[in-house]
């Protein structure tokens, strides 16, 4: 048997079996709509920063007095920048129905005597009504308060000040000057948020990286476990009856299983570019990056129809590597900032190196920076992979 | 009684099969390890860079921080080593302190601090904690800024007579309650984090599963059950029990093993107990209609997945419901998931027990009868034909 043969052969049955795949739904719906979608409800709609959903607050104000109308004006402004949906409320009672109905999420009560009291130096409360299912909701209500309280404070440490100093003072007059005068001073410190753009990982991208490496473990399945099924129906035999190594089989199950794999990712990555504003990086690291995920993936699949004893054992031992290896590696939790034995554990997965890896790319990184990484992996690809084909190759033979 | 030996036989079959017992406890218990190891997570961290030198006020804004409570400082002198551990979330954000912060503020300029996060990591609250650490700083320094400019006296007095009266000043205090008028108890987030992910996993164990449903129809097992005096709906029943006693055998023990092993705390325990089973009753119908629908085991395996997950994910299980825009949380409510995390919210945030959670679960019990009434109808269908 001439090597042609050989290539031949290795053609012939990664051809049939990428037919016969392309034939079948499934494929498409793993390799390709399921990841999509996905990525798409999950970085588009909720990762779409574009319009946030502002948090809905209640407010029931039972003061007329000019501090608490600057607390309805500091909402009003943070309405108008679509960062809180604001209802009003009758007083604390109506507040705490709209709560409890779940009409608004979280919400301010000020009672009558606030502003005097607040002007004349007196203790004052502003209250906030949260709901304990919506934490975030009820941090941010607690926060807006904070803020106004403490803006508060300032002034009536800024105008306290002033008078134990400036004798002249005591007249309404001279307070509300220098009242003025402290609210127009400029704040010293300003906090500038920034959301690491054009670096930094947005959730569009995020997104459309994790959920194609979670599928790509399931989407690469197919070839390796078609050997298990062929053998199974008795179709493997008739093929080795042919003149061709046993090899040439097992090679050709497996370039189809890359062919499927590559081809998916290489669409996803264009279609959630293209689609979702994902950012993925240099496009050299993104395909070496996907050879090797798609390797990666390979070989567990390989274990898995190593360790199987029929096909749906190798299809419930393959989905379930790609789970577990899938939790452990970050792609339902962030395990990263679980310190310790999570931690460490997760390094034990191939999503783990392959998340960071794709993530490092997409800040920026290229082949020449990911060397540590692809090493990894490829030692992964050679040790697991490497023990799973000399198992199946001998139960080949064994049957 | 046919209903029973169906189901005895498939779950005989299930624990002959050493593949399932993995696939029914290993993925749990995975879970249940990530879960726990995210309950003992160490506290949230903020990474501090310093540009140029560490001066007095610099010193001073870091030990504020340094007193929340619950919160890590670190200090970075490398900006691109602080960066690299905010990109890998080994800090929640990073605060960026200006060259010449304190010439900036003596001249009565304004100094910007940088508060660097990367937006998959959320944290809030980190950032109104570290806002109220500053506000702080600016009263002070703020109101001297005041005294000097009304008095004439000279920075460092000021500073004095405002730090002097600091404590003086009657403020306004922030009270927190809840919509009885109690005092506000915020639940643990983990345990509803717990809950959330215990939704997506038995609904996604269950859907994985459906191929079982698969086997027996190609090899003919089905047919033959049908041509006994069994109905369709007693066969899917049947073949539906198994799976259900391992999804409430699922869910059960990943509420107990968190519970026993980490303190996680999942509310009221009949309200659970509750939810548990009217999800696994969804979970199971979901994955029988899939499996009479499916032509193929890598068919249904595909379906179950994405269909696990886009579920899981529309309906609540991956981000809390709390930042979905409206009308994406109304959209929502057409996922069963929804209404199990609306469930949860209910028990585990709001400490409520069964009798606040009547409607989410009329809502799951007729989601799970629909399924199994379109199970046995598309059951019938693929065998009759």
């Amino acid at each position: 048997m001439g090597h042609m043969a050989s290539w031949r052969a290795i053609l012939v049955v990664a051809a049939k079996d990428v037919a016969q795949r392309s034939r079948d739904r499934s494929a498409f719906i793993m390799g390709l709509v399921g990841p999509l979608a996905l990525a798409l409800i999950l970085g588009g709609t909720l990762g779409g920063a574009d319009d946030p959903a502002a948090f809905e607050l209640g407010v029931a104000v039972e003061d007329d007095g000019s501090v608490a109308d600057g607390f309805l004006e500091a909402l009003a402004a943070l309405e108008d920048d679509r960062v809180v949906k604001v209802t009003a409320a009758l007083n604390r009672a109506d507040l705490e129905r709209l709560v409890d109905g779940g009409e608004v999420a979280a919400g301010f009560h000020i009672g009558a005597g606030f502003s005097d009291a607040v002007e004349s130096a007196q203790p004052s409360t502003i209250t906030v009504v949260g709901d304990p299912g919506s934490p975030v909701a009820t941090d941010v209500a607690e926060a807006i308060a904070d803020s106004f309280a403490a803006e508060l404070h300032y002034v009536s440490l800024a105008t306290a000040s002033v008078l134990t100093i400036d004798r002249s003072a005591g007249e309404m007059d001279r307070i509300a000057e220098l009242t003025s005068a402290a609210r127009a001073e400029p704040v010293p410190i300003d906090l500038v948020s920034i959301a690491s753009e054009g670096r930094g990982q947005d959730l569009s991208t995020y997104y459309a990286v994790s959920l194609s490496v979670f599928f790509l473990f399931f989407t690469v399945q197919f070839g390796v476990l078609s050997l298990v099924e062929e053998r199974e129906g008795g179709t493997l035999d008739r093929i080795l009856m042919a003149p061709i190594a046993r090899s040439a089989v097992t090679v050709g199950k497996m370039m189809s299983s890359m062919f499927v794999g590559v081809l998916s990712m290489v669409v996803l990555v264009a279609a959630t570019t293209l689609v979702g504003g994902a950012k993925w990086g240099d496009p050299i690291a993104v395909g070496v990056l996907i050879v090797v995920g798609v390797m990666v993936a390979m070989a567990v699949a390989v274990v898995a129809a190593a360790v199987a004893r029929s096909a749906e054992q190798a299809v419930a031992f393959a989905s379930a590597a790609a789970l577990v290896l899938g939790l452990l590696g970050g792609m339902f939790f962030p395990v990263s900032r679980a310190d310790g034995l999570l931690s460490t554990m997760s390094f034990l997965s191939p999503h783990r190196w392959l998340l960071e890896a794709f993530r490092d790319v997409s800040f920026g990184a290229g082949v020449g920076d990911l060397g540590a990484t692809l090493a990894v992996l490829v030692a992964f690809t050679v040790v697991v992979g490497g023990i799973g084909l000399v198992s199946t190759e001998r139960r080949l033979v064994r049957k | 009684m046919s209903v029973l030996v169906i189901a005895a036989n498939n779950l005989r079959r299930l624990v002959r099969e050493r593949a399932n017992l993995f696939f029914v406890f290993v993925l749990p218990l995975a879970l249940i390890l990530v879960l726990g190891v995210t309950v003992a997570g160490d506290e949230p961290r903020i990474g501090v860079h310093v540009e140029g030198d560490v001066t007095p006020g610099a010193q001073q804004l870091i030990e504020g921080l340094d007193e929340v409570d619950g919160v890590g400082v670190e200090l970075f002198d490398d900006l691109g080593a602080a960066t690299d551990e905010l990109e890998r979330e080994d800090v929640t954000a990073l605060v960026v302190v200006p060259v010449g912060y304190d010439d900036t503020i003596a001249a009565g300029g304004v100094a910007e601090v940088e508060y660097r996060v990367i937006p998959t990591s959320g944290g809030f609250e980190m950032q109104s904690l570290v806002r109220s650490v500053v506000a702080d700083q600016n009263t002070v320094i703020r109101a001297g800024r005041v005294v000097e400019e009304q008095t004439g006296l000279p920075p460092a007095q000021a500073s004095e007579r405002v730090t002097a009266l600091t404590e003086g000043i009657a403020g306004v205090e922030v009270v927190t309650i809840d919509a009885d008028g109690d005092g506000y108890v915020e639940a643990d987030r983990v345990g509803f984090v717990a809950g959330q992910q215990l939704i997506l996993f038995v609904f996604l164990m269950s859907m994985v599963a459906a191929s079982a449903l698969i086997q027996s129809r190609q090899l003919g097992v089905t047919r033959r059950m049908l041509a006994t005096p069994a109905t369709t709906a007693q066969v899917i029943a049947g073949e539906g029990l198994g799976r259900f006693a391992v999804a409430l055998v699922q869910g059960a023990f990943i509420v107990g093993a968190t519970a026993l092993l980490f303190g996680l705390d999942w509310g009221s325990w009949p309200a659970t107990a509750a939810i548990i089973v009217s999800f696994a009753l969804v979970a199971t119908a979901a994955a029988m209609f899939v499996g009479a629908l499916a032509t193929n085991e890598n068919q249904s395996a595909a379906i179950g997945m994405a269909l696990g997950l886009a579920l899981a994910a529309l309906g609540g299980c991956m981000v809390p419901f709390e930042v979905f825009p409206g009308w994406l949380r109304s959209v929502a409510h057409i996922t069963p998931h929804a209404w199990a995390v609306d469930a949860f919210t209910e028990v585990i945030q709001r400490g409520g027990g069964v009798g606040q959670i009547g409607l989410e679960l009329t809502v799951l019990a007729l989601f799970g009868i629909s399924l199994l009434v379109a199970a046995s109808i598309s059951l019938r269908r693929a065998i009759v034909g």
